[in-house]
């Protein structure tokens, strides 16, 4: 069984859909897409008249048409930023208004991730390719209603999943603490907890992939540059100071549980693997704002991981 | 739409809507870049070679014009690196782009060809530490006999065995220390450039004469008068050159070989693309700010040369010194730095002496360093061993891959060190230019236009860059591969250059043979194992 692995798009609507494509490009049978789904930043396009303004990272941008609208928009949507047209009002309101923000926020992440539920089942419905979309630490609540109900997407989120070849997919979005307190975040012991009722239920390690969104602690793939209270890096005689930020837990339930493998995102510096024992652990990575999508794709049997490639499409 | 073509990274600005999240974080800037393509320059060795060689191989050939006939076009080679990582910010160079670009196996020989030069270049350049460094900076200081021993081959193997192991432990260290070593190796090299004009600018015509008859009269070596009168006597007579200095564009051609030695290779912070902050940004101040800066110490260093020493004595010093007139009886080569030490107090020929030896210290270092990142894309990409993309838990350093790396740097050096003919410095350059510059040329040219990665192309900021309608980076890919074919033919056509060596051409061929063989080799091998390696290379559509 062939299983296509990447995480941590964060909006991107082009790795969204070269995340679809690589069904049929690297001739995957299983796609999983491992936890943190939404972007991070809304663009306000202000209306003036027939014009459209936006200024990105203090680069202007102007549209004179609705076609040339729809263009930056899509410019905008492909590095993984939301937009909402206003006008000039509006934007004002906006700007004193960080609750009617955060609204906007979620009702674009819901709806774009709405959008790639269609777009997913338009590509891959008859297909026969599983695919599994699963929020991440930095995913909202409310974005999980926009994974349901759909005959092709399937949110893994905290289940485990029997797969082609009798493969068991073990997931879990949350993480471990983070300095951003995001949405999905747990402690140590409460990781533990769900993590160890998830793979007692999916039975023989050796048939368990473990897709848990926060790869485990203290391996090469969890390295991260340390920040101090106001999320500055941290440097230390002009040296970026690295520290693992992964989860004890998780390294903790691979030690004892040996699943077959892990896949794992979350830390977009720290693309490799690690091996724990016989498991070895995935993470490829994120590049999301470049427009490429990077991944890992897994040759699995049962018992044994046959081969890996990691991707850089 | 217009006015916008923003880079749309991330960082905090007006008019964005940011939510905490995380995220990547790169750590290199611009100023790591503009160092990283100066010390690989090394102004400070290539100046060595470039007014030694340089009237050797133009005479006549103003040296200014020789420097900007090499820079404006390198310019637009330096931007072709820049804009290529740009597009794709991914650790492991040229490797990286021309396997996306071109096709796997171009990418593949590509870094190899870079891998097969820098393995000539770890065992010719520490030796430049022991002779001219140690040797000329011994010799000025009266210590003879230690002098003596680091020109010797023994000298020599024991230099560049501490600098490899030196290098090895520095990166095994992590990159602090690295950065500490480079830094510290950048700023004893400006501090040479500094003291070498200030001795310089202090100095006349006359009282260089004057040191230069006194120190050679201890060696029984010729005056200054002598020199210049039977240097540019041989040189009329042997080869009935017009040594006449002029801005002649044709007789400065010439140097261009020559000045590429140190000026074609700016592009070293293409390796750390992946670990680079607002990529577009660095690469494109960092790749040829270095370049630009290096031109500009080698302008000043010419100009107070011309003044103060002469071009003709450069001009002659060069034949008698090149061609063994017997006149020439210094322990040492003439370089620029000894011209200018003779005049200076002993404290100062310490810190010029000590200042060179820094612009060559840290190269095994730079061998070391990029290599772990290609065999690191190579391990990725599952054409090389897994292993050596192991990252120590202790030194968070690839240690394995390191120690690989020593191991060949050792074996070439003994190579070197006991038969300096086999390894022709020049010749390295002939598989770097031939495949990695040139390929990388190749893919500036047609990354605008190749199906495969012109989605890429158009959704990096560079396809916002044109020149009346014509993408920026074809035009640099243009004018870099033009630049090198030039150096080519240079090559090629003049074998006092050195690059046709045969012994070093053919060991160069053998490699590109078993390179191509290893390469379909692994291919076959990971089909067996079920792994196609040509899906690392391919690129997703979107639609």
């Amino acid at each position: 069984m062939r299983l296509f692995y990447a995480s941590d798009v964060h909006g991107s609507e082009v790795c969204f859909r070269k995340f679809l494509n690589a069904a049929k490009v690297y001739k995957a049978d299983v796609l999983v897409l491992g936890g943190d789904l939404t972007g991070k930043a809304l663009v306000p396009i202000v209306r003036s008249g027939e014009s459209y303004r936006a200024e990105v990272f203090g680069k202007p941008w102007l549209a004179r048409s609705s076609d040339e609208l729809e263009k930056v928009v899509a410019t905008i949507r492909s590095n993984g930023f939301y937009t909402v047209v206003v006008e000039e009002d509006e934007y004002e309101k906006l700007r004193r208004d960080p609750a009617l923000v955060d609204e906007l926020f979620t009702k674009a992440m819901v709806e774009t991730l709405r959008g790639w539920v269609k777009l997913a089942e338009e590509r891959l419905r008859g297909s026969g390719v599983e695919v599994y979309i699963m929020p991440g630490n930095d995913d909202r609540w409310a974005v999980d209603e926009a994974l349901e109900g759909s005959d092709v997407v399937v949110n893994p989120d905290n289940r485990v999943i029997e797969l082609e070849g009798g493969l068991q997919l073990a997931s879990l979005g949350a993480s471990n603490p983070t300095p951003w307190k995001t949405p999905r975040e747990l402690t140590e012991e409460e990781l533990y907890s769900k993590l160890r009722r998830l793979v007692e239920e999916a039975g023989d390690p050796s048939v368990m992939v473990l897709n848990v969104h926060v790869p485990p602690y203290g391996t090469p793939i969890d390295l991260a540059p340390a920040l101090d209270e106001g999320f500055r890096v941290v440097r230390k005689g002009g040296e970026v100071e690295m520290l693992h930020a992964g989860s004890r837990a998780v390294r903790r339930i691979i030690e004892e549980y040996q699943p077959l493998v892990g896949l794992h995102g979350h830390i977009h510096e720290s693309k490799g693997v690690a091996k724990i024992g016989r498991t070895l652990c995935f993470n490829p990575g994120s590049d999301y704002s470049s427009g490429a999508l990077k991944g890992v794709l897994l040759t699995l049997e049962r018992g044994r991981v046959r081969s890996y490639v990691f991707t850089y499409g | 739409m217009d006015e916008g073509e923003g880079d749309l990274s991330d960082s905090g600005s007006r008019g964005v809507f940011l939510r905490e999240a995380t995220g990547l974080v790169r750590e290199a800037g611009w100023l790591d870049i503009l160092i990283f393509a100066s010390l690989n320059i090394s102004w400070g060795l290539s100046a060595w070679w470039y007014f030694l060689w340089g009237p050797y191989f133009a005479p006549g050939g103003n040296l200014h014009l020789g420097v900007l006939l090499t820079t404006v076009p390198m310019i637009f080679g330096a931007l072709a690196w820049a804009l290529l990582v740009t597009i794709a910010p991914r650790s492991g160079g040229d490797y990286v782009f021309v396997s996306r670009i071109l096709h796997p196996l171009l990418g593949f020989l590509s870094s190899f060809g870079w891998i097969i030069a820098n393995f000539v270049w770890v065992a010719v350049l520490p030796s430049y530490v022991a002779d001219p460094a140690i040797l000329t900076t011994f010799s000025l200081t009266g210590l003879e006999q230690a002098a003596e021993f680091a020109g010797s081959s023994i000298g020599i193997l024991l230099i560049g065995i501490l600098i490899i192991t030196v290098s090895a432990l520095v990166t095994i260290l992590g990159l602090k220390a690295f950065r500490v070593f480079q830094a510290a190796c950048f700023a004893l090299g400006v501090l040479h450039f500094a003291a070498i004009w200030a001795v310089l600018l202090g100095a006349s015509r006359e009282s260089f004469i004057a040191a230069w008859n006194s120190f050679s009269a201890s060696y029984g070596s010729a005056d200054y008068d002598t020199i210049v009168r039977e240097g540019l006597r041989y040189l009329s007579e042997t080869y009935g050159a017009d040594a006449s200095y002029t801005w002649s564009v044709a007789k400065a051609l010439p140097l261009m070989p020559v000045a590429a030695w140190g000026l074609l290779y700016p592009y070293l912070a293409a390796y750390i693309a992946g670990e680079t902050r607002d990529v577009q940004k660095s690469m494109i101040i960092g790749i040829p700010g270095g370049l630009v800066l290096a031109s500009a110490s080698w302008w000043i260093t010419g100009a107070l040369l011309e003044r103060v020493v002469g071009y003709d004595f450069l001009l002659a010093v060069a034949y008698v010194y090149g061609d063994g007139l017997g006149l020439y009886k210094l322990p040492f080569p003439p370089s620029y730095f000894a011209f200018a030490a003779i005049m200076a107090p002993l404290w100062l020929r310490w810190l010029i002496g000590i200042g060179f030896a820094a612009w060559i210290l840290y190269y095994a270092l730079y061998t070391v360093f990029p290599m772990s990142r290609i065999f690191l894309a190579w391990a990725f990409d599952r054409i090389a061993p897994s292993f050596l993309a192991d990252m120590s838990e202790r030194f968070h350093a690839p240690v394995k891959n390191v120690l690989v790396t020593t191991a060949f740097s050792y074996i070439m050096l003994t190579i070197y060190a006991l038969n300096p003919e086999y390894l022709a410095g020049f010749t390295a350059m002939i598989p770097q230019i031939s495949t990695t510059f040139l390929f990388t040329a190749i893919s500036a040219i047609v990354v605008p236009y190749r199906g495969k990665t012109k989605l890429m192309y158009e959704s990096s900021p560079v396809s916002k860059l044109k020149v009346a309608g014509v993408p920026l980076i074809s035009i640099c890919g243009a004018v870099y591969a033009g630049l090198l074919l030039v150096l080519l033919y240079f090559y090629f056509t003049n074998p006092g250059l050195g690059a046709l060596h045969e012994p070093s051409l053919l060991t160069i061929l053998a490699a590109y043979v078993a390179g191509t063989a290893y390469f379909y080799g692994v291919k076959l091998y990971r089909r067996r194992q079920g792994i196609d390696i040509d899906l690392a290379f391919r690129e997703l559509p979107p639609e």
